[in-house]
């Protein structure tokens, strides 16, 4: 479904990322672990539009996205959810999600498209009037989350999800993804922490500094004693 | 300016060339005023440029502070006798007290908002002015104006017959203002400025004050333009608050320098050069009825300027003339005569150079860092890492002071921290670099040092010789004279690092050095680290990249959710099960 | 007594429209942090689109919003597109101040070509209304000054439902709000950008309607009024909408009490002293910035 071939990113010379290769199939989890710094929001960033590769192209769905501006990438079906969830903090978790819905086929389907949002994640039904910047960090994944959905996209990308949960919050968005997926979403998320990625993903890509790594079905790189090493910075050449 | 010899020659130049034109075109008074014309407003320009360009305050009320002069000098002269050429100085005293005055607290009001306060301020002396009838007793005839008594040629009273008088006087003010501006720009003053001006606050972490150095340039600025208005009274010979503090006066003060060249010393001169004849042409073609279309000249050539020439006039004729002649600095490695790093008496039995004691900061809920503790000792180099959001720019900004502790204690080389802003901390020997570089984009590599280093010398020539040092030990003297917005990044991480050294730290704190740098560079930056930390510098070192850290620190510190969950050597740190659990996330299973 | 309430009264009305003026600046701050100094001579354009209109059509001023606001937006709209856009677009941060030097270069065009095919000349619309008033509670109002009202009061209904009720309007406080996301919601950012540029010439169009019959039309109009909406919008709070309706409110009484009792230019003076009062003490205004 998305092919990304020898991407490079930088910002004014800041390097990014460079020449990296990856893809996702339709139907599949895979999921892009990374220190901080390697690389991984600037590849999500680079799929939807918000930056312009320097080099490299974005296929999705056989069509290249290079001319494509952000806008209309929504339209394609390619949803993306930001690091830190980043809703409209000054606006209601209703209104939130409905500009999840404007695009014009959205409306349309909005209020079916609400109705499912609420069923998938019934507590965001009863804190719907309140402001976006006073929910709690899981809550605002959650409603980050259904934002996206309310396109019925496609392909959603969710940048580092995980990130300041609970354990429980933690497992409960790793289940909604996999529900997700089973009901025929394709998914790509960032990740910082190994494990729980692998666990809920099929396959997984490793960036360090902006060049991957290591990649591998996610079964192949639980069992990898080398993965550990080489996050760890370990038995790589110094520099 | 980089070029003294050819500034100076094309400041001459610049003068002369009205003082040649009047000689071919002759005494035709029609043209000398044009001519006087020209210079006045290059005179007002320059004058403005000191606040506007070099300070980058952009004052949309000047006319206000020309008002003052043409008020102050015309006053004493109708009702005191004081001859207009010292009432000029009395004018322009006063303004450079009003000007400051207003100008000092407003300076913390970003872009938009100065510009409307001064407009404000203009405004409500115009309107003043032009209700006030008399004031301490002196008629001054609010909207009406008042009239300079004309007795012929007078010239201690600054009264000429004839423009060739005044002709000379503005032809003198003009060389004075932009010598001011030259010697103001290659001062101590006008790298400071010219920091403030690209980035305050890495100013302010450089030790630089910027409030009094705009409050100088506002003086300055203040103190000439007030002049420029007693020379507008003496020539006119009729004043009124409408024509002298309007808007439109503002205006065209801004217009012109920002078409010229803002910020640079002759732009100015070229805007005026260039916008007043066609003011002139114009008035002369559709006069009387159609006023203002010189105006409709001037939006739209700066509206032009905006959108397609940003930054004027003045740096395409200097690309067109000069050649970039890059300076190179002697590439000299570590000078024999004096240590790069001062060997600062180091304490007996090795103790702490820093010391963290339970510092912990929270922000609103979630908890920054928590009672956290370590030490470095003189020399040593440690790193701190840890996953994202497990505090370490934090302590960072703790330590350097960017940040006020909730609880707990800085200690550096004895002495407990308190209440020292940054650039305190910095005088007192903490430096750090940011993780998003912040060079200052308008001024070379070596220009950029030179601020720096500029606190601590005793002179500009002496903070230049010292920046030339640090460039060439961080591997950019080759390219002392680019400017920084051509840098790659690996030589603005170089920069950034020749910069901080510069303040002659004794603990110098780096954030994600390596961040975003090309695999390339990547090795030569980490070996500039190391030389660093063989000069004998204290280093505290925040690394995502772990091979990096690993091959640099001495010890490592690592963080989690705020806390410090382990300390230790490089290697042993790494493969800790704890360690290994934050980075990967449950130890793998193995087989 | 009754000459404060009087005064008030007139102020109050007065300040009607300048709220709407700083409704329109805040507008545009809020969706792209732009300092529109081209506000005023909008407003200046509206107001002579108004005069030609009754002159050459009879058109009256208040069935002249019909034609009026369509066509300022469709201005407002093709200056953001031309001017603002391509600055924007440079996004440096280096570059604080350009735009407000290009609105304000745009403001000097305006009001100079206005100058150049109007002339200086001070021109009035006088209509049936221009001079009605009526008694009420022993007060007397002028007909034209309630209408002033009553526009930015229906006005400002609008506003308020159109901001919060349809997905247009939605999307305008979310590209203000976070630029990024809102392209990733398929909003095209610069488009709304000309959608609230246009939104706020519109509303010129409304404000000339209600000033011209009583006021004087005149190329600089437009300035005079624009140096006291930013006095609004800051004593507001820039990006409060609220604010910037009851600051103009405000204003109008303060001028219009001061002008009773000392002079009408006095008023000026006190204004803008309270104005850069107001910023040393409180950059964010009285109401702070408030997103709506």
């Amino acid at each position: 479904m998305l092919a990304v071939d020898n991407l490079a990113v930088d910002y004014g010379g800041y390097v990014a990322l460079s020449g990296v290769s990856l893809e996702v199939r339709t139907g599949e989890i895979v999921c892009l672990m990374g220190a901080n710094g390697s690389g991984k929001s600037s590849l999500l960033n680079a799929v939807s539009g918000l930056v312009r590769p320097a080099a490299g192209t974005v296929v999705f769905e056989g069509r290249s996205l290079t001319d494509v501006p952000t806008y209309r990438r929504l339209g394609l079906g390619l949803a993306h959810v930001l690091e830190r969830r980043r809703l409209f903090p000054y606006m209601t978790v209703l209104e939130n999600l409905l500009l999840g819905s404007y695009l014009p086929a959205a409306r349309a389907r909005r209020g079916e498209a609400l109705e499912q949002v609420f069923r998938t994640f019934p507590e965001l039904r009863a804190r719907r009037q309140q402001l976006a910047h006073t929910l709690s960090g899981g809550e605002q994944q959650m409603v980050a989350i259904a934002r996206a959905l309310m396109s019925t996209p496609r392909f959603l990308m969710l940048d580092e999800p995980f990130l300041g949960l609970s354990p429980r919050l933690v497992a409960e968005v790793a289940e909604t993804i996999l529900r997700l997926n089973v009901d025929g979403m394709t998914v790509l998320f960032t990740e910082q922490a190994i494990h729980q990625s692998l666990i809920t993903s099929h396959r997984g890509y490793i960036l360090e500094s902006g060049r991957l790594v290591l990649s591998g079905t996610s079964a192949e790189l639980l069992r990898n004693e080398m993965l550990q090493r080489v996050y760890m910075g370990l038995d790589l050449e110094a520099p | 300016m980089r070029h003294a010899g050819l500034a100076l020659l094309s400041i001459v130049g610049a003068a002369l060339v009205p003082f040649a034109t009047r000689a071919l075109i002759g005494d035709d008074d029609y043209w000398l005023q044009v001519l006087i014309w020209v210079m006045f407003f290059a005179y007002l320009s320059a004058a403005w440029n000191l606040i506007g360009g070099f300070a980058g305050q952009y004052s949309i009320g000047h006319a206000g502070l020309l008002g003052i002069g043409a008020y102050t000098s015309s006053l004493l002269y109708v009702h005191a006798g004081v001859s207009p050429w010292l009432g000029m100085l009395a004018g322009g005293c006063l303004a450079a007290v009003v000007g400051g005055a207003i100008g000092y607290p407003c300076f913390r009001l970003r872009g938009a908002f100065f510009s409307l306060v001064t407009i404000a301020f203009a405004e409500m002396l115009r309107v003043g002015t032009e209700l006030t009838d008399s004031l301490f007793g002196l008629p001054i005839n609010g909207v009406r104006g008042f009239l300079l008594p004309v007795a012929g040629s007078r010239p201690a009273d600054f009264q000429f017959v004839g423009k060739r008088g005044y002709y000379y006087v503005m032809l003198g003010l003009l060389v004075i203002i932009l010598t001011v501006g030259w010697l103001v720009k290659r001062s101590r003053l006008g790298y400071y400025l010219a920091a403030i001006r690209d980035d305050e606050d890495a100013a302010a972490a450089l030790g630089v004050r910027p409030a009094r150095a705009k409050l100088l340039a506002m003086v300055l600025s203040s103190f000439f333009t007030a002049i420029g208005g007693t020379f507008y009274a003496q020539l006119i010979g009729f004043i009124t608050p409408t024509r002298t503090m309007s808007l439109d006066f503002s205006v065209q003060m801004v217009v012109m320098p920002v078409l010229g060249g803002i910020g640079t010393v002759l732009g100015p001169l070229w805007g005026a050069l260039v916008l007043v004849p066609i003011g002139e042409v114009t008035r002369a073609l559709w006069s009387g009825s159609l006023q203002g279309v010189h105006l409709i000249i001037y939006g739209a050539l700066l509206m032009l300027v905006i959108l397609k020439w940003p930054q004027g006039i003045d740096p395409w004729l200097r690309g067109l003339i000069a050649r970039r002649r890059e300076t190179p600095v002697a590439a000299q490695p570590i000078l024999g005569d004096a240590p790069l790093v001062t060997a600062h008496a180091s304490p007996d039995g090795g103790e702490a150079l820093l010391r963290v004691d339970g510092l912990s900061r929270s922000f609103g809920g979630a908890v920054g860092v928590r009672e956290l503790s370590f030490e470095v000792a003189p020399g040593e180099v440690v790193g701190i890492i840890g996953a994202n959001g497990a505090g370490k720019t934090t302590v960072f900004n703790l330590i350097t002071g960017a940040l006020a502790a909730d609880g707990g204690d800085v200690w550096f080389a004895g002495r407990r921290l308190g209440r020292e802003s940054p650039d305190a901390r910095n005088r007192l020997g903490i430096a750090r670099t940011f993780q998003i570089v912040r060079p200052f984009i308008g001024l070379t590599a070596l220009e950029n040092v030179m601020v720096a280093a500029l606190p601590r010398a005793a002179s500009v020539a002496e903070a230049r010789r010292e920046a030339g040092r640090w460039l060439a030990f961080a591997g950019l003297g080759h390219r002392a004279g680019v400017i920084a917005s051509g840098l790659s990044t690996g030589e603005r991480k170089r920069l950034e690092l020749a910069r901080a050294l510069a303040t002659r730290p004794r603990l110098l704190l780096l954030d994600e050095v390596t961040g975003g740098v090309d695999q390339r560079s990547l090795p030569g930056l980490v070996r500039l680290m190391q030389g660093i930390r063989a000069e004998g510098l204290t280093l505290l070192v925040i690394e995502h990249n772990l091979r990096v850290v690993t091959a640099l620190a001495d010890r490592l510190v690592v963080l989690h959710l705020g806390e410090k969950i382990r300390e230790g050597p490089p290697q042993a740190v790494v493969t800790d099960p704890a360690v290994v659990d934050v980075y990967v996330g449950a130890t793998v299973a193995r087989g | 007594m009754r000459g404060l309430a009087q005064a008030a009264t007139s102020g109050l009305l007065i300040g009607a429209v300048y709220g709407l003026i700083a409704l329109g600046l805040n507008i545009v701050f809020g969706t792209m942090r732009v300092v529109n100094f081209a506000q005023g001579t909008l407003l200046m354009a509206g107001m002579f689109l108004t005069y030609w209109l009754w002159e050459l059509g009879g058109v009256h001023p208040y069935i002249s919003p019909l034609v009026t606001v369509p066509l300022l937006f469709g201005l407002g709209f093709a200056i953001q597109h031309l001017f603002v856009s391509p600055l924007l677009a440079r996004e440096r941060a280096r570059e604080p101040m350009s735009v407000l030097l290009l609105t304000l270069g745009l403001a000097l065009v305006l009001e100079n070509v206005a100058l150049l095919f109007f002339s200086a000349d001070f021109k009035t619309v006088t209509t049936d209304v221009s001079m009605q008033t009526f008694k009420t509670a022993g007060l007397i109002v002028s007909v034209p000054r309630l209408v002033g009202l009553g526009a930015m009061i229906a006005t400002s209904l609008g506003l308020y439902l159109f901001f919060m009720h349809t997905d247009l309007g939605r999307a305008v406080r979310a590209t203000g709000q976070d630029r990024e996301v809102a392209r990733l919601m398929g909003i095209n950012d610069f488009r709304i950008y000309g959608v609230a540029y246009g939104l706020s010439a519109a509303m010129m169009g409304i404000a000339a309607a209600v000033l011209v019959p009583f006021f004087y039309i005149h190329p600089g109009v437009g300035t005079s009024f624009l140096l006291k909406a930013f006095v609004i919008v800051v004593l507001g709070g820039l990006g409060s909408m609220p604010g910037a309706a009851l600051g103009g409110l405000l204003v109008g009484v303060i001028e219009g009490a001061v002008a009773l009792w000392v002079q009408a230019a006095v008023a000026q003076i006190v204004l803008f002293a309270v104005f850069v009062a107001i910023l040393f003490v409180r950059p964010a205004g009285l109401l702070g910035v408030e997103r709506r």
